[in-house]
């Protein structure tokens, strides 16, 4: 008797789920995800600037609408003394939490202040989506062992233990250092899914089976400054404007498809990647953040074996032959 | 990674996948949760940019948003300032006064920014750009910022009467009026005033009206004027030739919600607001001021050939004529 859960397409996402479930119980390079938080929590505490976050509070206070649950809690933007030390206090986090120094504080310090403080510049009549993955991203990281290795954490705990005449600890691949990286991918391609729901639900195919796109690419070099005049040249072409939409349409909206299939996850990871590029080339739209989170899309433990082997093949060549 | 863990981080992006979900079906943006719904709405084919402009005794400069606050953009400007509006008096002086703080990086009272407007410029998008270069520009608001040195002048003026300092030449080739009798129409009398150019003003009652001849030209008008109105009520309704200009639709004056003093100064369609300019095809042309709210004084009519801008002083201008004509 055949079940259902053995018949297409059942039987596929049956297959696909347990190919996920395998991706995400492999194990990883400590190093991949030191990396990931150095570049992470190095852009946080680069990112907001005290006293300009402390004068846009002094002066955007008339703007303050408040939405969602600030709303509903009544929440109200701080003084711009209180947001200036608090921007301080998220850069410090930030700048500890990419040193790894006491990482399971800083970062989760720096995790729930760019929750508040970005949370906070949502509610001035405009929504920032750069900073919404960004601040998840933070919090995913916040709870990763990411500080094992290349970290003053680890540095500390090698000297505690050589203080003690004990082996210092060895820190070896572990599926620890692979589900961080892949809930942050996963985020990603969530965020681009409903993206391509969103522009479904509120527009229909029309989005893309029109002149939309064409006059989107022209708008941008009305009211932006792209890097590239491309996009005037292709308004030229209002089918290929339709063909290039309806391809970027169809990525978003099925980005979730990398969710529950293993190969897809990569393949959709590569696709939102060069369309965030081609966003940019073509109509000088950046969202700021992004470009560091896809760094968790890359193959860390192909890069980091490739690495070691050129690293050991240099090595054999400088070394003093026998 | 426990059993446990794994179902935890399991379950958490599944409930980050339907909560988004959720906001997708119910466009909702509750941060750091979203529906993401950037550029998914549809372009119809036309492009508007906002910019803002700062204003200096050297007239507009085009201002950085991120000159107030890296995170400012101009529309995210636009909308505080749009708040302003609403705002009551003090609140807009409190504002602007913070607004001033941050922009005054120059001690030079020439180079002090004394207003911020906004204009939007669009576009009808066309193929190979064409058009790109010349927007349509349309002056949405402007927000005034008294600059301190008048404010110090205006109420050293209104408590002890004295002048701050003496008359100033009249720019070549522009025209200026000393008012006399002759210019009074109805409800209108000369009264003495030593703070007025020539020791003498006139007064026109509520309803009153004067009245000037001018030339051809293209020129910006100014008016030398003091009330003791409150706000809003400080107006002086123009005529044209019988006919109302739409440029200035509400009237001259309009200073007092900013410059709340019992003291001259040089005023034009609103403080902040570009002057106005007028057209005139004829020589001879009859433009008629007329008090429809309260009791106002006027000394000096001015009219600017190149200026633009209202003054920041409030002293007279060195008479060139009187009583009616050039």
């Amino acid at each position: 008797v055949t079940s259902l859960a053995d018949t297409p397409p059942f039987s596929w996402l049956r297959r696909s789920l347990a190919g996920v479930t395998a991706m995400w119980s492999e194990k990883a390079d400590p190093r991949g995800i030191a990396l990931c938080r150095m570049l992470l929590f190095w852009h946080a505490a680069r990112e907001l600037d005290a006293g300009e976050y402390a004068r846009f509070m002094n002066v955007g206070e008339l703007a303050w609408r408040p939405h969602s649950y600030f709303r509903t809690f009544g929440l109200h933007p701080p003084s711009d003394a209180t947001a200036r030390m608090l921007c301080v206090a998220y850069a410090i986090a930030g700048f500890l939490a990419t040193a790894g120094a006491f990482y399971r504080v800083t970062a989760l310090l720096t995790a729930g202040l760019s929750l508040y403080l970005h949370g906070i510049l949502q509610n001035f009549g405009k929504t920032l989506h750069t900073y919404h993955l960004f601040s998840l991203a933070l919090v995913i990281m916040a709870f990763a062992n990411a500080a094992d290795v290349w970290s003053v954490d680890a540095l500390l705990r090698r000297g505690l233990a050589r203080l003690k005449n004990k082996e210092a600890p060895r820190v070896e691949p572990s599926v620890e250092y692979r589900w961080p990286l892949l809930f942050v991918g996963s985020t990603i391609l969530v965020m681009y899914g409903a993206a391509g729901m969103s522009k479904l639900y509120l527009t229909g195919w029309v989005w893309a089976l029109s002149d939309n796109f064409r006059q989107t690419l022209l708008q941008g070099q009305f009211d932006a400054k792209p890097p590239t005049q491309f996009g005037v040249w292709l308004a030229d072409y209002p089918t290929l404007c339709q063909v290039a939409a309806l391809g970027a349409l169809i990525i978003e909206a099925s980005s979730w498809v990398g969710l529950v299939n293993r190969t897809l996850f990569w393949v959709w990871g590569a696709f939102v990647a060069l369309l965030q590029f081609g966003i940019w080339f073509l109509m000088g739209v950046v969202f700021g953040e992004l470009p560091t989170m896809f760094a968790f899309f890359l193959p860390w433990n192909f890069m980091l074996r490739t690495v070691d082997g050129w690293l050991a093949r240099a090595r054999a060549t400088l070394a003093p032959s026998a | 990674v426990s059993r446990l863990k794994f179902s935890v981080i399991r379950y958490t992006l599944l409930a980050y996948v339907l909560l988004t979900l959720w906001q997708v079906l119910t466009k909702r943006e509750d941060f750091p949760l979203s529906s993401f719904p950037m550029f998914a709405r549809e372009f119809k084919g036309n492009a508007d940019r906002t910019v803002l402009v700062g204003v200096s005794e050297h007239g507009e400069t085009s201002l950085n948003p991120q000159r107030i606050s890296g995170l400012m953009s101009a529309p995210r400007l636009q909308k505080i300032f749009q708040q302003l509006q609403r705002k009551s008096d003090t609140e807009q002086a409190d504002f602007m006064g913070r607004v001033a703080s941050i922009l005054s990086t120059k001690d030079d009272d020439d180079d002090r920014l004394w207003a911020v407007r906004f204009y939007t410029e669009s576009w009808h998008t066309q193929p190979h750009l064409k058009g790109i270069e010349h927007p349509t520009r349309a002056l949405e608001f402007a927000a005034y910022i008294p600059p301190e040195r008048l404010r110090r002048t205006l109420a050293q003026e209104e408590k002890s009467g004295v002048a701050g300092e003496g008359a100033r030449p009249l720019p070549r080739g522009d025209s200026l009026y000393e008012l006399g009798t002759s210019a009074c129409n109805q409800d209108c009398s000369v009264v003495a005033d030593t703070l007025a150019s020539e020791g003498h003003a006139v007064r026109l009652e509520r309803g009153g009206s004067l009245h000037v001849t001018v030339p051809a030209g293209n020129f910006s008008l100014f008016v030398r004027v003091r009330t003791q109105a409150p706000g809003g009520d400080d107006h002086l309704s123009l005529e044209l030739d019988g006919k109302k200009p739409k440029e200035a639709k509400d009237g001259l004056g309009n200073f007092k919600h900013q410059l709340p003093y019992d003291a001259w100064v040089w005023a034009s369609l609103e403080p902040g607001w570009p002057a106005l300019r007028l057209k005139t095809k004829r020589d001879g042309s009859e433009l008629k001021l007329t008090a429809d709210r309260a009791v106002l004084e006027v000394d000096q009519l001015w009219l600017a050939g190149s200026r633009t801008e209202i003054p920041t002083f409030n002293v007279p201008l060195a008479p060139s004529a009187t009583a009616g004509q050039p």
